[in-house]
């Protein structure tokens, strides 16, 4: 009996972290969500200037084109720094190793990815990153940059950054998306927007002046673009972070409830039990006398 | 005088949105003012000042740093990685970037990346700082 009452506080204390740990993710989920919510506008703004400029006779800048005798792929790979969140760290490592090469090289961020690639065979490049919660608008803008450079260099033929999508509060999708390079997406989009086109929204046209040049003005807006992405793929990770561990202490939380109530029910029933004893037990000895 | 539209974006969200009489901002080939009627144009911005002129003729002043300015049809955009009104600046903060960043450029253990990162923190917090003052 006093195992059980001993059993019943241990798992009691153990759902009272949960359920605290379930409060936190719900309020930074607020958060994280908004942050990704603020960041989008900003680089679908640059995707449209992106466009427009290649739209209309710019189509020569090194980020641009593939490189074709660049195979190696550089995989930004965004992941937690804590574990207990579900499946949220393990099903994005799946999605990269069914579709990494050797050759390839990565970027973790957070820590549990630097944990995961420190003991796989593909070339880090950088540590850097270790605590995706520190990662903000800089830091992005420091990943963006390395990856630029060495694409520009010639090392990476392609990067892409892996992350998990938050497709709603209850189900999170691991998920690569290509960064670089730009053009396979911008024809790929361009389709689409035509559609949209007619729609309000004025565009550059021809005659449109640019300071110093078009090429210049790529230079400068497409890494900011790269980084803007990489910056909504940490917000919307997180975002998925939070929520998958909010699910994750949800169902440790119904679990110890469950197991609660059956160890209550099993204490009831053994003092119950001892009860019923001990009075037969005094029947007995009165009966005797 | 007529007005127009500006908007402001950065990576935290729209910071500015509204008529305008004028915005001065600093491209990376110099001052550029933007009044209505200007010509399609998009240029990089560099480190440094913006000013809004509002339809009543007060001016703000504003920080703002990388990014470019595109002006098509009456309206102007601003994307920026960083853009912050004088009046929300953190003097300390940026007097403390920049102390911070002279110590770490005094060290000449570093590498070229780490200088470049020390230097444009430093070029970020100057220029804080400077809009900060003008603002007195």
């Amino acid at each position: 009996m006093k195992a059980i009452k001993s059993r019943i506080k241990s798992v009691d204390g153990t759902r009272q972290i949960t359920k605290a740990m379930e409060l936190v993710a719900s309020s930074k989920l607020r958060r994280a969500k908004q942050q990704e919510e603020a960041v989008k506008p900003y680089y679908r703004m640059l995707l449209d200037a992106i466009r427009d400029i290649v739209r209309i006779g710019c189509e020569r800048h090194p980020l641009l084109n593939a490189k074709p005798d660049a195979s190696a792929t550089c995989y930004v790979v965004i992941a937690g720094d804590r574990g207990l969140a579900g499946g949220y760290n393990n099903n994005l490592f799946r999605l990269v190793r069914e579709q990494i090469k050797d050759g390839d090289v990565v970027i973790p961020v957070g820590k549990k990815s630097l944990d995961y690639y420190g003991k796989q065979q593909n070339v880090i490049l950088t540590r850097d990153f270790p605590l995706s919660a520190d990662v903000g608008i800089a830091e992005s803008h420091e990943i963006g940059g390395i990856v630029c450079d060495a694409f520009r260099s010639g090392r990476i033929g392609r990067v892409v950054v892996a992350y998990t999508e938050f497709a709603s509060m209850l189900s999170q999708v691991p998920k690569t998306l290509e960064l670089l390079p730009l053009e396979r997406e911008i024809l790929e989009a361009d389709a689409q927007i035509q559609a949209e086109e007619a729609a309000e929204k004025p565009k550059l046209t021809p005659d449109t002046i640019f300071e110093p040049t078009p090429e210049a003005v790529l230079g400068q807006i497409i890494p900011q673009y790269i980084s803007g992405m990489i910056y909504g793929a940490v917000c919307e990770a997180s975002a998925s972070e939070f929520a998958a561990r909010r699910t994750a202490m949800n169902a440790a939380n119904k679990n110890a409830d469950e197991m609660i109530a059956t160890l209550t029910l099993k204490y009831n029933r053994a003092r119950q039990a001892m009860i019923t004893q001990e009075i037969t037990e005094i029947i007995a000895g009165a009966e005797s006398i | 005088m007529e007005h127009m539209k500006l908007h402001v974006v950065t990576p935290e969200g729209s910071v500015f949105s509204g008529e305008i009489r004028s915005v001065i901002v600093r491209t990376t080939e110099g001052d550029v003012g933007i009044l209505k009627n200007h010509t399609n144009m998009v240029a990089a911005i560099a480190y440094g000042m913006l000013k809004i002129t509002a339809p009543d003729g007060t001016a703000r002043i504003a920080a703002c740093m990388n990014g470019f300015v595109s002006v098509e049809a009456e309206k102007v955009r601003i994307i920026a990685t960083t853009f912050e009104f004088a009046d929300d600046l953190d003097l300390a903060r940026a007097q403390r970037a920049k102390e911070e960043s002279q110590n770490r450029l005094a060290d000449p253990a570093l590498t070229d990346d780490e200088r470049a990162l020390a230097e444009s923190r430093l070029r970020r917090a100057e220029n804080r700082i400077r809009v900060y003052e003008l603002n007195q």
